[in-house]
């Protein structure tokens, strides 16, 4: 019997071959682990749903990535998304209310989730994240979102919306009977008209574009703040920041008492210069209007900045 | 079909059946535990002080003894002290607005003479969540902390100019309700951040 021994190249050849193959093996085998221990994880797609009553509770936790809620015509709550984090997904409930979101930290999310949210629209929705944007539209009921640093943009016909956002800009479109925003540095847009309306920031500047308010307070520390739009008979409106520009164009106006305290005042074209000495700021009290007593009360304050009411 | 019955066990039963249905201790055990019972019976109880000596307790059965209007004047003594240490403490507090825990504590308040028993209340909220948001600080992000620490730099900063228009013009009613916005904004924003901390 004859046997054929290979050749030694061939041998070497081969041996480099089979250990080039085990070194590919051990690289596929530690990626996962090695992009998990930098918070990444290989793209995971979800599709979810669980039936959901029409008035029902959604919860969604996201720390990092983006939240999407959308109202919809059915009984559902479906989570389509893409995952990019280490992190499981949940969620669970039941009828009357459901939580879902992702488990873990902020620290170890990685570059996190997308997630879309489809909730029958009179759903109440709660969100809460760490910097994962959230956007949410097409609701009819309540919407409480609160973020540290993410952006957040609310529309639709909700009936009361409190939204918090220490470092994010929020902005919402709408006409809830109740809007509460608080930022700490971002800048709020708010276009609508509510009944009872409250807008807080501390360096951020606050725009807001109404067809009417009954009970308005808009405050900043630091930001200007500017609100264009008319206020109800009885109603309050409430500009206030410390060393931001504050400016009023108030259309549809019956009457109102007018109280402007600040340096620099621009009131219906009367201007008035900063004071000097120890009288550094200028009150102006006086009513606008045709009619014999005052149906509305407007504030503008401001300690450092410039005070300015126009009608258009 | 039963077993072979053991030869050994045959003879176990046979010496369990030899022993003595009772037995009685021997008589001196008995005289031993009778007299220890008795001993026991007869020891005496600490016994009344005569009113003369002024004796709270017996002698020999305490290991010291002290007059009884001594003991009510030491307890009194000691509440007061106590009470007294705890006035101090609580002034000192007060009036220490920034306690070094790990550098200055984030949205810590330096109080200004002259500000109202009501700001001096917002003061010591204010510490109180400085303190507790000092605590959590490591469970937020750099960025959240520089936010936040920015934030309420600008707000101190705001209320330092109020109280000093407030300083020059006590009683302006204007100035004391910006400074109260100032610090509702300032609670508002400890208490969001401590919030955000724990959540």
């Amino acid at each position: 019997m004859i046997v054929c021994h290979p050749a030694p190249t061939t041998l070497r050849r081969r041996t480099r071959g089979r250990w080039r193959a085990a070194g590919f093996a051990v690289l596929l085998a530690l990626a996962p682990a090695a992009l998990a221990s930098q918070g990444t994880a290989a793209p995971r797609r979800i599709d979810q749903r669980l039936p959901l009553s029409r008035t029902g509770l959604v919860k969604v936790f996201n720390h990092v990535g983006a939240v999407h809620v959308v109202g919809w015509a059915k009984d559902t709550v479906a989570v389509t998304g893409t995952l990019t984090t280490p992190h499981q997904f949940f969620m669970g409930g039941s009828a009357s209310g459901i939580k879902l979101g992702l488990e873990g930290d902020a620290a170890t999310a990685g570059t996190g989730a997308e997630l879309t949210v489809s909730v029958p629209m009179g759903a109440r929705v709660w969100v809460r994240t760490s910097s994962a944007s959230v956007e949410v539209e097409g609701l009819t009921g309540a919407v409480d979102v609160g973020t540290v640093e993410g952006a957040v943009r609310v529309s639709g016909s909700g009936t009361d919306y409190a939204i918090e956002s220490m470092a994010g800009d929020i902005q919402v479109t709408g006409s809830p009977a109740y809007l509460r925003t608080k930022s700490a540095g971002g800048r709020i847009t708010w276009s609508g008209t509510s009944e009872d309306v409250a807008l807080s920031t501390v360096s951020g500047a606050i725009v807001a574009t109404s067809g009417v308010v009954t009970r308005a307070r808009f405050e900043s520390v630091t930001g200007p703040i500017r609100y264009t739009g008319g206020i109800v008979r009885g109603g309050t409106l409430t500009l206030d920041s410390h060393a931001g520009d504050v400016s009023a164009a108030i259309s549809r106006l019956a009457t109102a008492e007018l109280e402007v305290d600040a340096p620099v005042s621009d009131v219906l074209g009367t201007r008035t210069a900063r004071g000097t000495g120890d009288v550094r700021r200028v009150s102006i009290t006086r009513t606008i209007g045709q009619e014999s007593f005052p149906s509305a009360r407007i504030t503008l304050r401001s300690f450092k900045g410039r005070a300015t009411v126009t009608q258009p | 079909m039963s077993a072979p019955i053991d030869p050994r066990d045959r003879q176990l039963d046979a010496a369990a059946r030899a022993l003595p249905q009772e037995i009685s201790p021997p008589p001196e055990l008995l005289s031993r535990v009778q007299a220890a019972i008795g001993e026991r019976r007869v020891r005496p109880l600490p016994t009344a002080v005569a009113p003369a000596a002024g004796l709270a307790v017996a002698r020999g059965h305490r290991p010291f003894a002290v007059p009884r209007r001594f003991a009510a004047a030491a307890a009194l003594l000691l509440v007061g002290a106590l009470a007294g240490a705890g006035v101090m403490w609580l002034r000192q507090r007060d009036a220490t607005p920034e306690v070094a825990m790990s550098g200055a504590p984030i949205g810590g308040t330096t109080p200004i003479a002259g500000h109202t028993a009501e700001f001096a209340a917002y003061d010591r909220a204010a510490i109180d969540l400085a303190l507790l948001l000092e605590q959590r600080r490591v469970t937020l992000r750099a960025g959240t902390v520089a936010v936040i620490e920015r934030s309420l730099a600008q707000i101190d900063t705001a209320m330092a100019e109020v109280r000093a228009a407030l300083a020059r013009d006590p009683a302006s009613r204007t100035l004391t309700d910006v400074m109260r916005r100032l610090y509702d904004q300032k609670l508002d924003l400890l208490k969001r951040s401590t919030a955000l901390s724990i959540s």
